[in-house]
């Protein structure tokens, strides 16, 4: 239980008005009432209004630096806050509460350094042949670079460890950070399990990811992950 | 007479010197991403520009295809136009980025200015404080 309280949750936010206030209400009605930091990034509506009507913890970034800033900068200020766990959290509604103890169970036990939460039904199943393909190509990518099969690798559902956080706060991708960031915890030797867990559809808005930006998002993830392999850490 | 100018000997110089250029690009592109003095994000089309170059000088045929289709006579200024192309795409891509990180700069200035007025203020009001703080300790 102790080690619960030194848990951080953190929830980067771009432009999630319509979402964020039910998102913490329902993270902060669990007893004991989860600590939460919400990392504004740069959005245009009023998430940065809404999150401080809460009592949480907010970070505001001056522009729009993308969620893996966003991370980069949850994982230093839990460090410095003391925080001994960190739950990444989706700030659209996608992720459930109640779940998140099943995530971090495998990291408050000391068994696993990151715990990625992966839908239980088939991610795949509702999913337009693009999105399936390119999930396909990012399992191959994984496979060949960590030798092993993830099944839902771009769940940003997660929790990580102290040493996870340590090591994220000093080195973390500057841009679309799920895939690259296991590269990362293979190069850095850290522990990674998946955890199944419930989670919602998004609850309002859309996916941020055009036609462009999904190659750019392929092809910036497949060099990235090559070049993690290339570089001494 | 398309054909000769492909294949000739001179022309296989021009494309073995063709070749090692732009594999010394691609080479020293990813080097720099490895030294991270190069983001992904500005060395993909860099990395683009070489992956569409290669065959296009490898191999004839392609060239030749590409030149009909394009309605170019001279054969190598279809690399060289390519390679132009990119050049020019490069560029625009980079004034883009510069207009984004100016905005950012800006933003960031006005930050650090609203900022370092906040801690202006609460210094004045400290020492103001601080000023009155003997008067209280000595009038009982």
């Amino acid at each position: 239980m102790a080690d619960e309280a030194r848990t951080l949750f953190v929830i980067p936010a771009y432009n999630e008005g319509a979402n964020i206030g039910p998102v913490l209400e329902d993270l902060l009605r669990a007893a004991p009432p989860a600590q939460v930091l919400v990392v504004n990034d740069g959005s245009e509506d009023d998430t940065l209004e809404i999150a401080r009507r809460y009592p949480v913890h907010t970070i505001d970034f001056p522009f729009n630096l993308g969620v893996a800033s966003a991370l980069h900068m949850g994982f230093r200020y839990a460090l410095e806050r003391g925080f001994t766990q960190v739950v990444q959290f989706d700030g659209d509604g996608q992720h459930i509460p109640a779940e998140a103890a099943k995530v971090l169970a495998p990291v408050l036990a000391g068994s696993f350094d990151i715990a990625v939460g992966c839908r239980i039904e088939h991610p795949e199943a509702t999913s337009s042949f693009a999105r399936q393909f390119g999930g396909r190509i990012l399992s191959l990518l994984l496979l060949l670079l960590t030798g092993r099969a993830y099944r839902d690798p771009t769940s940003g559902f997660r929790a990580y460890s102290l040493a996870a956080i340590r090591r994220f706060a000093r080195d973390f991708p500057d841009e679309y950070p799920e895939v690259e960031s296991l590269v990362l915890a293979r190069k850095f030797g850290l522990r990674v399990t998946e955890t199944p867990v419930q989670m919602r559809p998004r609850r309002a808005g859309k996916s941020s990811i055009s036609l462009f930006g999904s190659v750019y998002y392929m092809v910036k993830v497949c060099l990235a992950s090559l070049v993690i392999m290339l570089r001494r850490y | 007479m398309r054909e000769h100018l492909v294949t000739s000997d001179l022309i296989m110089r021009q494309r073995i010197v063709a070749v090692v250029f732009i594999t010394l690009i691609i080479l020293v592109t990813i080097e720099f991403i490895r030294r991270r003095t190069l983001k992904e994000r500005y060395a993909i089309l860099w990395l683009t520009a070489g992956v569409v170059l290669i065959p296009l000088v490898l191999w004839p045929g392609f060239l030749l295809w590409v030149s009909g289709l394009l309605g170019i006579a001279y054969p190598p200024f279809t690399i060289l136009l390519t390679g132009t192309v990119f050049v020019v795409v490069i560029i625009f891509h980079y004034s883009v980025a510069i207009t984004k990180s100016r905005r950012h700069e800006a933003k960031l200035a006005m930050r650090i200015v609203e900022l370092e007025q906040r801690v202006d203020e609460l210094q004045r009001k400290s020492d103001a404080s601080s000023a009155t703080e003997p008067d209280d300790r000595a009038s009982p």
